[in-house]
This record gives structure tokens, C-alpha cells and sequence, in this order.
């Protein structure tokens, strides 16, 4: 992931919120951990903006994102 | 030595300080800005008279009209951060949530108020949330639209510290909005008037504006009335001249800049330093530190970053004059010379 410049972090990031999104309101949610878990290397500023257009605050608090552990960018600080 | 975490430590002769987080760049652009004359103000009749539980009421209607809701003045940020865990207290709270790094003073605060310190990165276990937003000390930015969402939807009340949220040290595109259940402001930090001791609150929930009234009467009898004459007759002239005002907060803004990058030039072997925190908010430098020694061969004086939660870095006050800056980038870079 760290060979991507940050247009290709933020093109991929936005391909993995939508497809999070996508797969939410289809009731799928067995995509749910391998892209969060590729999302974690994203870059933050990417990411941000990834999580906020394509998934929204609505569908975070709708299905509980913000309560898994590995799901946090938005919130808590990164360390 | 003394256990006491001191505001101003006392430094030998030659050290420069960088530890205490003092908006030194900020005031002096603010003062080249704007005249602040203390003496003209002693001969209002309310001087010397007990002050409102809520503050002089002038500067609170001025507040309260920026900010749409009602204000408490305080002394500085860390009583209103002290006022904030009452509140949270009063409201049968018993854990307050915060993030894994955090300004060193917070945790001992919160515990003297009866509470305990949840950290870390799933904090909506605790029954209140502070977040201090930009970071103290690594100027992290929390989507604060969507925490305050997801406090909401759970029902916890959430405190935002917006010490370093105002134009001093964000972008003056940046929209600035009222977050929380309570936000709190710095004088010290968005004009650099550490000496005036004021802070306030924006409340906008009335349980937690009364809880707090009530902390600032039963403490110290709410705030100096000098020292709030004082921010009213500045901000009163800045908004009677916005773009003077708005000028103040791009030079602070852009100064910090220019210190920060600056910064890039301290050795990598001395300093780790991420080339994206000349992007961050705020007003330090947080970086891993690879030496020690060097700083102590410099004579420059910074805080660890165990006090913050994290072991192995450094948070360095970058509000200095840039003069300063980059004499300690000159002292630390010739540690390096042989």
C-alpha cells in the first residue's frame, strides 16, 4: 500500500467505502473484515474522506462501526 | 525536583524552553495587531464588585451571540476542563473517555473530580467523552461531526476542549462550529494571553451550563473582572475591525507554518520527524526522538512524551519566535558536528 501515491490510496479507499456500503444495505456483511483490514493501511487524510462520502456518519452509527476495534480512523487518534 | 508538573519550569541560564505549550508567535502577532491597554478599563464601576457566577455580562452577551448558546468565562481552559468533569459528575457519569494520546494534564483532572479515565481506541465504553480536537499533543483532527453523531446516538454526553480550534491554528477556510455538550476555549491559546487566565465554556446543554455555574461560584467565585475588561475591549476591536482580525489569524497561522517547516531540517538521527506535520493543526512538534542526549548537549528543554501516553516521543512548543526555532534547529544539528 505504501508504494501508492495518495491519489491511488484515496481512488482505492473510496472503491472499498463503496463497496463497505454497498454490501451493508444488502445485508452482506462478510466483505466487512477484509476491507476494513485494507483500509487500515490507507493513509489517513484518504481515508477520511473515503469513509465520510462513500459510507456516511448515518450507516456508521446504523450498523455499529464505530463500536469494532479496528474501525476507528474518524474518532480516535492513530497510536 | 518536585513530582508537581509545573506550568513554567525554572531553567538554568543559556536553555531554551520549548516544553510549555505558551503561544509566544501568536500574542506578539496579535499585540503588532491590536492595543491592549489594561489601565484605560479601571474606571468602570463594576471593577472591583463579585462577579456573575456566568461572567461579566457584557463579554458573556458577546460570546453568547458569536456562539448561539449560552457561555460561562472561567479561569483559563483548565478550570473549564475541571467545571466539565464536575458537570459530568453531577450527571451520575462515572468514566470519561479519551483518546490514547492525550495532554498530560487531563487524566489527574478528571481523577480529582471523582471520575475515571477510560483510554484508547474504542472509548464509547465510558459514560462521557472528551476530546480535545485538534490534539493535544500530536494535533490529531477527530471528525467531529461524526463523533458528536455517534456520542448522540449512544447517549453519552461529549465535551469537546477546542483549545487549538480557531483560525490561529487551522486553515481560515475552515468553518468553526459548536460541538458537543460543552466546548470549551482558551484564551491563552487563541490569542496567547496566558497571563489574563481566562477561558470559557459554550454550553449547550442547560444541565451541564447549570452544573458548571455552579462549579465557577462554589471555586472561586467566577473570573477577575479585569482580565475579562481586557478580552472585551480586544475582541470588541476586532470586530469592529474583521479584517485586521482575519489578517491576525492568517499571519499566527502561517507563522506556525514556517516553524514547522523549518523543523524538517533537525537531523534524522536526532528527531523522526512525519514531512505530513507541517499539514497537522495545532501548535507542537510531536515526533519520535532517536537522541536524547542531544537536546540535553543543546540545551533545549522538551517534554517527554510518557506524560501523553506515548514513551519514546518528544512534544516540542513550535509558537516560539521563529528566531528561536532556528537556533534550536543550529544547536541541535551541531550536536551532530565533531
Amino acid at each position: 500500500m505504501n508504494r501508492l501515491n495518495q491519489e491511488a490510496q484515496l481512488a482505492l479507499a473510496n472503491l472499498l467505502c463503496q463497496k463497505i456500503a454497498l454490501d451493508l444495505e444488502a445485508g452482506d456483511q462478510s466483505t466487512l473484515d477484509p476491507a476494513i483490514e485494507l483500509l487500515s493501511e490507507i493513509e489517513m487524510e484518504a481515508l477520511l474522506l473515503a469513509i465520510r462520502t462513500q459510507i456516511g456518519i448515518e450507516r456508521i452509527i446504523k450498523y455499529r462501526l464505530d463500536e469494532r476495534k479496528d474501525f476507528n480512523p474518524l474518532l480516535i487518534s492513530g497510536f | 525536583m518536585s513530582d508537581l508538573m509545573l506550568a513554567k519550569p525554572d531553567l538554568k541560564d543559556g536553555w531554551i524552553d520549548t516544553s510549555v505549550g505558551e503561544a509566544h508567535l501568536v500574542r506578539d502577532i496579535l499585540l503588532r495587531s491590536f492595543y491592549l491597554d489594561p489601565i484605560k478599563l479601571s474606571v468602570s464601576d463594576h471593577l472591583w464588585d463579585y462577579p456573575k457566577p456566568n461572567g461579566y455580562p457584557p463579554l458573556v452577551s458577546f460570546l453568547e451571540e458569536r456562539y448561539k448558546h449560552p457561555v460561562v468565562i472561567t479561569n483559563g481552559a483548565k478550570q473549564a476542563l475541571g467545571s466539565v468533569c464536575y458537570a459530568f459528575k453531577r450527571m451520575k457519569k462515572k468514566t470519561v473517555g479519551l483518546s490514547s494520546i492525550y495532554w498530560a494534564l487531563i487524566p489527574p483532572m478528571i481523577e480529582m473530580h471523582g471520575l475515571k479515565t477510560i483510554f484508547g481506541k474504542h472509548p464509547f465504553l465510558s459514560d462521557a467523552y472528551l476530546t480535545v480536537a485538534p490534539s493535544n499533543p500530536d494535533g490529531f483532527m477527530p471528525d467531529l461531526d461524526c463523533l458528536q453523531t455517534v456520542c448522540q446516538s449512544k447517549n453519552i454526553p461529549m465535551a469537546h476542549d477546542g483549545a487549538y480550534y480557531t483560525h490561529a491554528y487551522l486553515p481560515v477556510t475552515q468553518e468553526l462550529k459548536v460541538y458537543g455538550d460543552a466546548q470549551i476555549f482558551s484564551i491563552s491559546k487563541m490569542f496567547g494571553l496566558s497571563g489574563l487566565r481566562l477561558g470559557f465554556v459554550v454550553c449547550p446543554n442547560p444541565e451541564m451550563y447549570r452544573f458548571i455555574q455552579e462549579y465557577m461560584e462554589a471555586s472561586t467565585v467566577g473570573v477577575s473582572v479585569v482580565s475579562q475588561m481586557v478580552l472585551m475591549d480586544l475582541l470588541t476591536q476586532m470586530k469592529k475591525d474583521p479584517v485586521r482580525a482575519l489578517q491576525f489569524h492568517q499571519d499566527s497561522y502561517d507563522a506556525l507554518r514556517v516553524n514547522k517547516e523549518a523543523l524538517l531540517n533537525i537531523s534524522s538521527d536526532i528527531l523522526d520527524i512525519n514531512t505530513k506535520m507541517v499539514e497537522v493543526p495545532g501548535m507542537f512538534l510531536w515526533a519520535r526522538c532517536q537522541d536524547w542526549e542531544a537536546f540535553h548537549k543543546a540545551k533545549i528543554h522538551i517534554i517527554d512524551g510518557e506524560h501523553f501516553g506515548a514513551p519514546g516521543y518528544i512534544r516540542m512548543n513550535l509558537s516560539l519566535k521563529h528566531s528561536q526555532i532556528l537556533e534550536i534547529i543550529k544547536r541541535l544539528n551541531n550536536t551532530r558536528i565533531k
